[in-house]
């Protein structure tokens, strides 16, 4: 193919462009300079309303315009969000540990609200912190409460004997007992002195006495509680029914005592002792519980199991290390309910199986003075684990106070920890 | 001579009035590019007036693809050539290539008597030619552009514009020697 500009075209390219140079075309400037004019006019024209176009001046920010609307909504969902009565707070305890009843243990559970005593840091070993909980706020009732309330919880407050774990085995006459051990058992002391308070709460003993719990298959109904309570003696005879819980461990006989009569009864008459106490008293204060928790593990505890008992008890071996004697007091339920009771205009929430009157109690009796004096919003009540309630107090500026309650095999409720 | 182009375009994006330069520099080759397909004077500014208006809207949407500015220019002129071919044949149901006669044949009308008197032997032979011949050899051998400039205003690739340029010419030689 031959090439345009080569010589096989040459001739009529040169003719192309022969005619082109006698092309006449004039070039009539007067319309080249008007149209320049109208050019210059138009782009003044055009430039002048950019400057003043708001328009224009938003242009740059058109894409943010999108952004509006969704930020508009997100603030609604926040908003939204902040009047739903579920809100986060921190230093909060969740238990981690049995989720079941067979493994729950009836340990002292510490949580780190604030105590000195090292000894109870050994207990601590099953609680894991983490900041964030469900608070319950005013209004919303018990069920709900008990849904937000930790999932590990036992369903119920009642523990029968079975439960009762190896932490509490009996220690033989003589042998120490280590710290964490001294915790776990709990102490019990009897006294007619009832006007005692337990550390610094202004709780008195006597309205700590007796919480008595139920088993899971068999609740009781509430005049059990008035029927075995008027009759002192129907506890100790209680071995005719399923549970026996006999007051062996009674009189003098010295707590740390392998004594063979504990075999197959509970002590029925418990203390309340402050962590304090638990420290001081537990090295040598022992209380022989592996028998009869052995003895009685194919039996579920009797509900409204109550003894009056006044008796000033002293562990002979806690005399010299301990010269403050620890008392306690034991009331019935029919004592307790002639205590002056408190009404408190206080929301209480409840996480588990408790009674008419559990609830009864806590509500006139131990929460009126845990509360007695502080600006609290609202009280929840929950187990723990098996052994453990736990009353957390919510104060109105946010904070939390949260109290161990141990309940031992006979009901009896002992602050552990503050 | 692109750079300068390129600087002078980006002065007119930047700033309108600087469009005057690029109007300065290149309103002579419109004009005759013009002229040479529309013979009507006033027609002539008409188009050559919507060329230069409508390149100064866009200009600020040219982007630079290495092509001189009036590449750019000559296809806003043929394109409003058309256009006006397309709104004189209104009511007439024509394609490209009739335009383009219908084009030559507007020429041939309105072109005045000392033109036609000049007319030489070339001009009728590439009158005898179809639109798209025509617009290749004008544009390649009138207003001197390249092929690849050739492509960009007729949108056609630069390749097919070389093999079109080379039928046009042995197709201009056959009719010259007849």
């Amino acid at each position: 193919m031959a090439r345009p500009a080569g010589r096989y075209f040459a001739s009529v390219i040169t003719k192309i462009r022969d005619a082109k140079k006698k092309e006449l075309i004039v070039i009539d400037d007067g319309f080249k300079m008007q149209l320049r004019q109208q050019l210059m006019v138009k782009i003044a024209a055009t430039s002048q309303p950019q400057k003043t176009s708001w328009l224009e001046k938003l242009a740059p920010f058109k894409a943010y315009l999108g952004v509006v609307p969704a930020l508009a909504f997100v603030i609604i969902a926040v908003v939204g969000i902040s009047k739903l009565p579920l809100q986060f707070k921190s230093d909060v305890v969740v238990p981690v540990g049995p989720s079941s009843q067979q493994n729950a243990s009836p340990k002292a559970v510490v949580q780190d609200q604030g105590s000195p005593s090292q000894d109870n840091a050994a207990n601590s070993s099953s609680i894991i912190t983490f900041p964030g909980r469900f608070v319950i706020p005013q209004g919303k009732n018990s069920d709900a409460a008990a849904n937000l309330v930790g999932e590990n919880q036992p369903s119920s407050l009642a523990m029968t004997v079975s439960d009762a774990p190896a932490d509490t085995s009996v220690q033989k006459s003589g042998v120490p007992q280590d710290s964490s051990q001294k915790q776990q058992t709990p102490l019990q002391v009897q006294s007619s002195d009832s006007s005692d308070s337990i550390g610094n709460l202004n709780v008195p003993q006597q309205i700590l006495q007796y919480f008595t719990y139920q088993p899971v298959t068999q609740p009781a109904p509430v005049s059990q509680y008035s029927e075995t309570a008027q009759d002192g003696a129907s506890a100790d005879a209680g071995s005719s029914a399923s549970v026996t819980l006999a007051p062996s461990v009674e009189g003098s006989a010295p707590l740390n005592s392998a004594d063979p009569s504990v075999t197959g009864s509970m002590p029925s008459v418990t203390a309340l002792k402050t962590p304090a106490d638990v420290s001081k008293e537990s090295s040598t204060a022992l209380m022989n519980t592996e028998n009869s928790a052995g003895a009685a593990a194919d039996q579920p505890l009797k509900a409204a199991t109550v003894v009056q008992k006044s008796e000033v008890y002293t562990p002979q071996r806690t005399a010299k290390t301990a010269p403050k004697t620890v008392t306690s007091a034991t009331y019935s339920l029919n004592e307790m309910a002639q205590l002056p009771p408190k009404q408190v205009d206080l929301d209480v929430y409840y996480n588990g199986s408790f009674s008419g009157d559990e609830r009864t109690v806590l509500e006139q009796s131990i929460v009126p003075h845990l509360v007695e004096g502080k600006d609290v919003d609202y009280v929840s009540v929950y187990q723990k684990d098996a052994a453990t309630v736990v009353i957390e107090l919510q104060y109105a500026d946010g904070k939390t106070a949260v109290y161990d309650y141990k309940v031992d095999q006979t009901g009896t409720l002992q602050l552990v920890q503050q | 001579m692109l750079e300068q182009d390129q600087k002078l375009v980006q002065d007119a994006q930047q700033d309108p009035a600087n469009f005057a330069a690029l109007y300065d520099k290149y309103f002579d080759q419109i004009y005759r590019y013009v002229y040479r397909r529309v013979s009507d004077k006033e027609t002539v500014h008409d188009l050559v007036s919507q060329t230069f208006f409508d390149a100064l809207s866009h200009i600020k949407s040219f982007e630079w693809r290495g092509y001189p500015f009036s590449s750019w220019l000559y296809k806003i002129a043929h394109n409003n050539v058309l256009k006006w071919y397309r709104e004189q044949s209104k009511g007439h149901n024509v394609g490209l290539d009739e335009i383009g006669e219908l084009a030559d044949l507007s020429v041939d009308q309105v072109r005045d008597a000392s033109r036609k008197e000049k007319q030489l032997e070339v001009q009728k032979v590439i009158d005898q030619l179809d639109h798209e011949e025509r617009e290749i050899i004008r544009l390649k051998f009138f207003e001197e552009v390249s092929n690849i400039e050739i492509a960009e205003i007729m949108g056609l690739s630069a390749n097919h514009i070389g093999v079109k340029v080379y039928r046009t010419l042995k197709k201009v030689k056959q009719l010259l020697k007849s």
